[in-house]
C-alpha cells in the first residue's frame, strides 16, 4: 500500500484500517510505500510496528520502502528499524516479502 | 497567533486535528530564525510529540475540563543562543521523574516513545508537571555561529 501526507495522531487510525484490511488474510505479505509521506510521529511508528506484529503472528510479512531521509532517520531513533525492515524503493521491498518465509523479519 | 518579542505565541484547540498546524507553525518561525534543515525537522518531531502527548493524554483524562474547552499553547522563537519551543497545557499533568529517559533502548512504541524521540530531537528537555497540575513541555535547539 502507498500512504501519502503527513502520519499523525489525526489519521493513523485511518492507516491502521488500510493495514488491517491487508493484512486479513492471513500469511499476508505487506510492502508499505513511505515515498510520499514526509513525516511520521511516535503514533503512526505504533501502528506500524502493531500491525507488523500482527501479521508475523498469523505467519505473513510486512516490510517498509522508501523512507524519505527525515522518515528513516525516526525509524532508527525509535529503534523501530530494529524490528522492520526498510528497503531503499519498491523492488529491493517486493524481494524482500519474496523471499520472506512469513514470521519474524529476516533482517 | 501573535508576536510576544522574539517570541511567536499560538493557541490551539486540543485536538489531533490541529497537530499539523502546530507543526508548520513551529517550522516556519524555526525557518525564519536560521536553523539547519536538519535541526528543522527534529523541532518538528519534538513539537508534533510533545503537542500529541497533549492531546492523548493531558486531557483525555482531566477532569472537567470539556473536550471543546480544551487548548495548547506553543509560545516558540530565539532566546539566547537557542531556539526554543514551550508546549503548555492545563490538562491531567503526571509524574515526569517516573518517565524513564535514561534507557539506551528506546520504550516501545505505546510506551513513552513520545519523550524519547523529543529528547533525542532537542539539546534541552525540561518538563514542568504534575498530576492535576498541566504541563509545560519546554525544549531548546542550540543555535549554531
Amino acid at each position: 500500500m502507498r500512504a501519502a501526507g503527513e502520519v499523525d495522531a489525526y489519521n493513523a487510525a485511518e492507516l491502521r484500517q488500510v493495514l488491517e484490511q491487508a493484512r486479513s488474510e492471513e500469511g499476508a505479505r505487506i510492502l508499505v510505500c513511505l515515498k510520499q509521506v514526509p513525516y511520521i510521529d511516535s503514533t503512526g511508528l505504533g501502528v506500524l510496528v502493531g500491525v507488523y506484529k500482527q501479521t508475523a503472528e498469523s505467519g505473513g510479512h510486512l516490510v517498509v520502502c522508501c523512507p524519505a531521509p527525515q522518515v528513516r532517520k525516526v525509524f532508527e531513533i525509535s529503534g523501530v528499524e530494529q524490528l522492520i525492515q526498510l528497503h531503499p524503493d519498491e523492488a529491493s521491498g517486493l524481494a524482500a516479502l519474496r523471499r520472506a518465509k512469513g514470521g519474524a523479519s529476516d533482517a | 497567533m501573535r508576536e510576544r518579542g522574539e517570541m511567536v505565541e499560538l493557541i490551539l484547540p486540543a485536538t489531533s486535528r490541529y497537530l499539523q498546524v502546530a507543526r508548520l507553525t513551529v517550522s516556519g518561525v524555526a525557518s525564519r530564525a536560521g536553523l539547519s534543515i536538519d535541526d528543522i525537522e527534529a523541532i518538528k518531531l519534538a513539537v508534533g510529540e510533545a503537542c500529541t502527548n497533549a492531546v492523548e493524554h493531558a486531557y483525555a483524562s482531566a477532569v472537567g475540563t470539556e473536550r471543546g474547552e480544551a487548548r495548547i499553547r506553543i509560545c516558540c522563537g530565539v532566546q539566547g543562543k537557542e531556539f526554543v519551543v514551550e508546549v503548555t497545557d492545563e490538562g491531567a499533568g503526571f509524574d515526569f521523574d517516573a518517565v524513564d529517559l535514561d534507557r539506551d533502548v528506546p520504550p516501545p512504541p505505546e510506551s513513552g516513545l513520545g519523550f524519547f524521540l523529543i529528547r533525542s530531537s532537542v539539546d534541552r528537555l525540561d518538563v514542568d508537571s504534575a498530576p492535576g497540575g498541566g504541563t509545560k513541555v519546554t525544549m531548546a535547539k542550540r543555535l549554531s555561529g
